[in-house]
């Protein structure tokens, strides 16, 4: 019979080890990256339809970038917030994946002046 | 000489001590954090003047690691009643300045009693999170204090509107109380929720991450849907509790009648206007929802999570109708894990307290994809057929464009029961859309052809005439009437009030199993 072969898991910061097995999943797992607003990724895979931006071009928030054909429905991809087009990583008439970095945006610094509000509670 | 005015004072005295719960600097550091004190939090949610507190005398009971003879006033939580609308409602609100609002045993029984007593008189419970989670001297009895409460949770349930607001930390054990409630509300920068806060998480993972990024209000609002209302400020909050209940009933008793303000519908939402005749053209379909309601009335839930399908609830005729509508302006409106689980929780809740339930469909289907498959679509797709089934209110279904395969079965279908199904003229009930249906039927016609392409399109064009229309199914009976979309308002209106003596038999049993 095959012999059983277990990992340590370790549970507490300052607790106890564990000596177990791990689930094909949690062996399987991604590591959590911290998202990166600048890419424009796909929702929901689907096809580059038309590319309506170049790069280096300014964009304002609202700003049509790309026509996403996905699940029948023509989708259009805005820019959501203001900055230049940094780089394109698609061609019109390419299938993408869910997920898949399609652009990236430089975000426009707003001005340094602009600082957050103080937030004050009331008694 | 001891009189009244003695025992007056004696009792001031000890009032005055209990509401500076623990002391002036930790109430001032809590304002700091952009935190309200307790009782200003409860004064400001509740109709002024109207809070009635209980138990502010009590004592904890711990002896241990040093516990006896620390005074913790009122042991960390206030409860009471008060009104909202001028009607009754519970509260409890833990106070983070008394030991970090650290949940004892006698912190627990507070809370019991104010749970126990809203379901005894019918009415609901509003709990404020703000806790650094089990008080870790009082050991087991601590977590006692923790199962009594998610019992009662689970009783409460669907009996009562249970509202969770998480102001502070709510972390561990503590946050299924929350989870087990039918409305979470959380405020920017304060609400914090993780089973396992970042420190463990980087020591067993080793991955990094923050507070704010692993439980803040914005991830639970937008990536995991723990959250139902997301708010910038706690007042901000506040008014969203009394939004919300001014349209869900007091108990699963309440009649949902039409005395609510009777508003005409807004002229600002052309009904004609809002759907684009081509079926792969996007539009917001909350437009849609405000054209057919009184005064263009919309209170959207879970906004931002799952936004694929839209939940919420609107004034029609001065009732209160909850309404479940695909959203072809986000990721064209599938069906998936996420959206199914959303809109199945929404029904049940909708179907527990009597209000109707209206469901507008235009979407293409299931999303596809191995993250989809992997991620349990089936079960959790199994959901919304399970919650729709089940349901027993008065159920209308509209079919704006396009109902497509399993998603036509699922969105409220005449098969799972809906008393009215209407569909526009420009509606697509099909198994699939014809592209790929076409494909199928006549794939060998397509390749046989001299030009397969001219072929391709020609048939696609055959299968969209024949079947791409609500004809074939109003002539099998399925849809009951085929409608022009001026008149979706009354068509709904008077099904509603039709079926307002509905009454429907379903096999007794214990209770259903739905695919969890």
């Amino acid at each position: 019979m095959k012999k059983e072969e277990y990992k340590t898991l370790r549970v507490f910061v300052e607790g106890r080890n564990y000596i177990t097995t791990f689930t094909k999943k949690f062996e399987e797992r991604k590591p959590w990256v911290r998202p990166n607003p600048e890419e424009i990724k796909t929702f929901i895979p689907g096809l580059v339809q038309k590319i309506l931006v170049t790069e280096g071009q300014a964009v304002k928030t609202g700003d049509k970038l790309i026509l996403f054909v996905a699940m029948k429905m023509h989708n259009i991809i805005r820019a959501p917030f203001d900055g230049t087009v940094a780089g394109i990583h698609v061609n019109v008439g390419d299938t993408l994946p869910r997920g898949a970095v399609m652009l990236n945006i430089k975000k426009v610094i707003p001005n340094a002046k602009e600082k957050k509000k103080k937030v004050t509670a009331p008694k | 000489m001891v009189n009244l005015g003695t025992k007056i004072k004696e009792l001031k005295e000890r009032q005055e001590k209990a509401i500076l719960g623990g002391g002036e600097k930790a109430i001032a550091k809590q304002i700091a954090m952009g935190k309200l004190p307790v009782r200003a939090r409860i004064n400001a949610l509740l109709d002024e003047g109207s809070f009635h507190e209980y138990d502010m005398f009590i004592e904890h009971d711990a002896r241990e690691f040093g516990m006896d003879g620390k005074e913790l006033p009122g042991d960390g939580v206030v409860i009471g009643t008060g009104t909202i609308h001028g009607h009754a409602v519970a509260i409890y609100a833990q106070d983070f300045t008394v030991a970090g609002g650290s949940l004892g045993s006698m912190h627990a029984r507070k809370i019991v009693k104010m749970m126990d007593y809203a379901l005894r008189m019918r009415i609901p419970l509003i709990g404020i999170n703000d806790s650094g989670g089990a008080r870790i001297q009082e050991g087991v009895n601590s977590l006692a204090g923790y199962g009594e409460i998610f019992f009662r949770n689970t009783l409460n349930s669907g009996v009562i509107p249970q509202i969770s607001v998480i102001l502070g930390p709510c972390a561990g054990g503590a946050v299924y109380s929350p989870a087990l409630t039918d409305f979470v509300f959380v405020v920017e920068n304060i609400s914090k929720m993780f089973i396992t806060g970042p420190e463990v998480i980087k020591s067993v993972l080793g991955e990094e991450i923050s507070m704010e990024e692993l439980g803040g209000a914005r991830v639970h609002s937008e990536i995991t849907g723990n959250a139902h209302f997301y708010a910038k400020t706690e007042q901000e909050c506040f008014e969203q509790i009394k939004t919300l209940l001014s349209y869900i009933p007091w108990n699963n008793k309440d009649v949902n009648d039409t005395s609510k303000a009777k508003k005409a519908p807004s002229k600002k939402y052309d009904i004609e206007k809002i759907v684009p005749i081509d079926p792969t053209k996007p539009y917001d379909v909350r437009d849609v929802i405000r054209a057919i309601t009184d005064g263009a009335d919309f209170f959207e839930v879970q906004e931002k999570w799952a936004a694929n399908i839209v939940i919420g609830y609107g004034h029609m005729g001065g009732r209160t109708i909850g309404f479940v509508a695909n959203q072809p302006m986000v990721m064209a409106g599938v069906l998936d894990c996420d959206s199914s689980d959303k809109a199945a929780r929404f029904i049940r809740f909708c179907d527990a307290f009597n209000i109707p339930l209206v469901t507008l469909e235009d979407m293409p289907g299931y999303l596809p994809g191995v993250d989809q498959e992997h991620a349990g679509v089936i079960r959790h797709g199994a959901k919304m057929l399970y919650a729709y089934s089940e349901a027993t209110v008065p159920c209308v279904t509209v079919i704006i464009r396009k109902a497509y395969g399993g998603g036509y079965i699922a969105m409220n279908s005449r098969h799972l029961r809906a008393d009215f199904v209407c569909a526009w003229p420009m509606a697509e009930i099909a198994v699939m859309g014809p592209e790929g249906a076409a494909n199928i039927i006549f794939r060998k016609e397509i390749m046989e052809a001299s030009d397969p392409e001219a072929m391709r399109k020609q048939k696609v064009k055959e299968y969209k005439e024949k079947f791409a229309n609500p004809y074939v199914a109003a002539a099998k009976g399925y849809v009951d009437t085929v409608i022009e979309p001026k008149d979706t308002r009354k068509f709904i209106l008077h099904a509603i009030e039709v079926s307002k003596n509905k009454q429907v038999g379903r096999p007794n049993k214990k209770h259903g199993i739905p695919p969890f």
